[in-house]
Formats: C-alpha cells, structure tokens, sequence
C-alpha cells in the first residue's frame, strides 16, 4: 500500500467524518440542552434528504442550492415536533425518561412508514448535482466534489453555531438553559420557548447535513438508520451533550472508519468506529469532551 | 404593592403555607421571620410562581399574579432570589449579569441596572471574566441579588440570603439590600437572622408551621417578649 493511497483514503475520511459531525450536531444540541435523546434523529435526517430531493424534482434545485431551505424547514419541524411531542412527554407524570424514549422512537416509526407510503421503499438520488461526479485535486489527491462541499458545509455550520452560542444573547439563554432549565425563569426566559427553538436549531443542523448528503448518497426511507447509529457512538465520543466534542468526535469517526477500510475487508467496515466507541466507553465514560 | 391573601400551599397533601395574609406597600422593606420549616421558602415560591398555591391569591399592582407561569412573574417586575441562588454555575459573571436584562433590547434598560450593580457590589466588577461557581458563598449572594436587579424589578425577594455566608459579609449584603431600596425598588425579606433583618425592615411578619402568627412594625416585633425569647436569644 503506498503513502498515496493512506493520504487518498485519510483525506475522505476526514471529508466524511466532517459531515458525520454535522449529521450529529443537533443530536448533541439537544441532549445538552434538555437531556432528551431523539430517537428519531435518523428520520429527521432521512426526511431532510426527501426534502431536497423533492425542492430538485419540482423545481430542479441543486441540494446545495437548496441547503438553507431545507434547514429552514426542518428548523420549523423540529420546533413542532417539541411542541406537539416532546413536551407532552417531559411532562409525564411517572417515568417521563421512558415516555421520552418511546415517545422519540414511536416518532421515528411513524416517519418512516409514512415515508415507505408516501415514496415507497425504492432507492432515489439525484443524478445530475451540479457537483456530482466531480473531484479536485489537491496534491496529487483525488476529493469527490460533494463531499467536499459537505465538508466546507459543516465547517460553515460549526462556525456559525460556535457565534450564536458564544456572542448572541439567544446563545447564552441556551447554555443557561443546559446548567439550569429551572432557573432561567428567575430572569424571565420561558425555557419552554428556548426548548423549541433548540429543537429547531438542532433540527435545522440535521437539515443541512441531509441536503448534503443528498448530493451523494441514496435516499430510502431507511436511510437515517446507519447514519442515526454512527451519530449516537459520534455524541457518545465526544462527550454527551457537547456540540463541539460531537464536532471533534465526527472527524475522528470519519478517520477511524477510512483506516479501518484500509486494513479490513470492506464488509467490516464499521468494526473500526465500534471498536473506537467500546474503548472511550471504558476508558473514558464520560467522552472525550463531556464535562458530566 | 404586593397583597397576599389566604395563600396556602401544599406539597402533595402536605400543607406547608396556611391562609397567609401579607401585605408589602411601595418602597418599603418588609421582613418575614420564622423557624425552619415554618413556610418562608414555600411563601416567596409560590408568589413567583414556581409553586402553584391551593388557595388565595397574590395580587401585585392591582393584578392577580397567582397564576402565572414564573417566568412572566418576573416580566411583570417581580424578582426572586432562591435560597440556594440558582445561578448559572458554570457561566461567567459577566453572562449571569447580562442573561438578568434579556428582556431588555435597549442599551440604556441593560445599562443602567448593571451600572447600579457594579456599584453596590464592586467585587463582582472585579471578577467579571469567572466562572460563577469559583466565587465565595457571599459573592455568590452578590451576583444573585445583581442577577436579579438586572431584570429592573420592582419588588425584590430574598430568601435567606444572610444563608453560608461569613458575618462580614452579611452585614454589607443587609446595607446593600438597605441601598436596593433607597433605589426605589421594594423589599420583601425572609429571614432567619431576624437581628439584622428587623434593623433595615420596616415591618415583620412571624410565620410559624404555615401560620401567619404575628405582624408589626420591626420596633414592635423586636420589642415583643415571646419574639425575643424564641428568635432573638435574649
């Protein structure tokens, strides 16, 4: 094996571990926010890839075009989601951690059939992106254009969200939240309406990376199980709750995953990232950036 | 300002707050004495709304609030400072202060109070960049009380905010509460450390077990035999 292929297969894991990163942004976002896992975040992504998917058939829309729209949408979605869902199920009288996990996971279900009705269980993708079948060389290594733009994406995302977080007054109310969703009354913030758009917002995250992986990747109604899978042992990584370490955590997926291919028949691919993911749980409980 | 009529409060069949009948007029500093356990907390809890009374009615400026969710007691301009602070731990001083104005969109309405902060508790200027949960039991009094000034109140409640702290400290936080109110913002004051609290209020209250037990002015309750024996060890 020459240094051209290690560099060729580390440079796409890191495209793709960046956009894994990204896929599990919001499931971090939220967790941190309310301590409420969305088992549904698979279906969130999956229903933002139909989304974009749908923006290209009807109005011939490159996913990269229609990125922001879709984000803007599943902002709305996840908003609503906690609005006719989520809430209610906080708010369970007894064992509201196991009305949240089924209430979560029902949630996905539904998703998912309507979706098999609505689409039908075939493989979709969007033949001609404007980027798809395209690669740039850099240094002798070969980048496929989407992944590429997937990547800078999520860079983008990552930088915007690290300024909301930090410099905005909506950021500190969030973070306020996250320490102590019961005291932020006491300086009149209605942490019902921060719990909403913090769906939103994580919503509107996973939203992007579907657009994106539009561009490349098949579109099922199963398709948000393998990703959904990788973003919990993503979030798990890098520490629960930490969008940042969900960041760090996304890369090094991307890497282990694209070394593991290197060394193993491509069937056990995954064996790498769970691996990764059985010594942090061991070694390190509490991730490699988590804080509990 | 703040009238409280046969407020009770229950805590699953557990009666903690019994027809308590209060009363706190504009610019003054009232202070509700009592044992642990005699209701004081449940009292300034269900008047911020954070406990839901079974009976009664919190009206403030002519306005029923005892049924408000807590976060719009504070909007309308009633501020609480739980017992144990309830500050953001792991944010800055800076941010805890400013999260107090988030309400507030104008520079002058996020100024003003922060100025007067500043200037009543001048050690939290200095530690501006911390994170709240490295400040001392008393700075952390401090950045409450400022925390809760932010939101321009009206109506100030502490609950034992003289609580873990070194007595230093205590006798500059009951000057700066003294301070608060000569701002023109009212006071109600729940206290076990009925000493230091009857010198700056102008009246009192005894609750025991729920009960609403006696009312004065602070002269007269610290002047009052039973009083003197139970709470003030003489």
């Amino acid at each position: 094996m020459t240094t051209q292929a290690v560099a060729q297969s580390l440079a796409s894991g890191l495209l793709m571990g960046l956009i894994y990163g990204l896929v599990a942004a919001g499931l971090a976002l939220i967790f941190g926010l309310m301590d409420v896992v969305n088992f549904a975040h698979g279906e969130f992504l999956m229903t933002a890839m139909y989304a974009a998917f749908g923006l290209y058939v009807a109005f011939a829309l490159d996913p990269l075009a229609s990125a922001p729209f879709v984000a803007a949408a599943m902002f709305v979605f996840g908003a609503i989601v906690y609005l006719g869902v989520v809430r209610y199920a906080m708010s369970a009288s007894a064992n509201a951690g196991m009305v949240q996990i089924f209430a979560t996971f029902g949630l996905g279900i539904v998703m998912r059939g309507l979706a098999q009705l609505l689409f039908t269980p075939d493989y979709r993708s969007i033949p001609h992106s404007w980027l798809g079948g395209k690669t740039v060389q850099v240094a002798g290594i070969f980048l496929p254009a989407p992944q590429l733009a997937g990547a800078l994406v999520s860079l983008a995302a990552f930088g915007a969200l690290w300024l909301v977080i930090n410099r905005t007054d909506f950021g500190r109310a969030l973070e306020a939240t996250r320490e102590d969703a019961g005291a932020v009354a006491l300086v009149g913030i209605d942490r019902k309406r921060i719990f909403a758009l913090g769906w939103g917002l994580g919503a509107a995250l996973v939203g992007l990376a579907g657009a994106v992986l539009a561009m490349f990747f098949y579109i099922y109604p199963d398709v948000g199980a393998s990703f959904s899978l990788i973003a919990y042992v993503t979030v798990a990584l890098g520490g629960f709750g930490s969008v940042f370490g969900a960041f760090a955590a996304g890369i090094l997926v991307g890497l282990v995953e694209a070394a593991t291919a290197l060394a193993l028949p491509p069937s056990l691919k995954y064996v790498g990232i769970y691996a990764l993911y059985l010594i942090v749980v061991v070694v390190r409980p509490r991730g490699l950036f988590g804080s509990l | 300002m703040l009238a409280v009529r046969d407020l009770s409060t229950a805590y699953g069949g557990l009666i903690a707050l019994s027809q308590a009948t209060i009363d706190v007029g504009e610019g003054e500093i009232v202070c509700v004495a009592g044992a642990n356990g005699a209701g004081k907390s449940t009292l300034l809890k269900t008047i911020a709304g954070m406990e839901r009374p079974s009976a009664g009615s919190v009206e403030f400026r002519g306005q029923r609030i005892d049924r408000l969710a807590p976060h719009l007691v504070t909007q309308r301009g009633v501020a609480y400072v739980p017992e144990n602070r309830r500050l953001f731990p792991r944010l800055s001083v800076e941010d805890n202060l400013r999260l107090g104005s988030y309400l507030f969109r104008g520079k002058a309405d996020r100024e003003a109070p922060r100025d007067l902060a500043l200037q009543l508790f001048p050690r939290l200027g200095e530690r501006l960049k911390q994170r709240a949960e490295t400040l001392s039991g008393g700075e952390q009094q401090m950045l409450a009380i400022a925390r809760a000034l932010m939101t321009r109140p009206k109506l100030l409640m502490l609950d034992e905010p003289s609580q873990g702290i070194m007595p230093k400290l205590v006798d500059e936080i009951f000057a700066s509460v003294s301070a608060i109110r000569d701002r023109g913002v009212t006071v109600l004051i729940v206290e076990q450390r009925l000493t230091e609290c009857l010198e700056i209020a102008d009246r009192a209250y005894v609750l025991q077990t729920g009960r609403v037990t006696m009312s004065g002015s602070a002269a007269e309750i610290s002047g009052n035999a039973e009083v003197r024996k139970a709470y003030l060890g003489l």
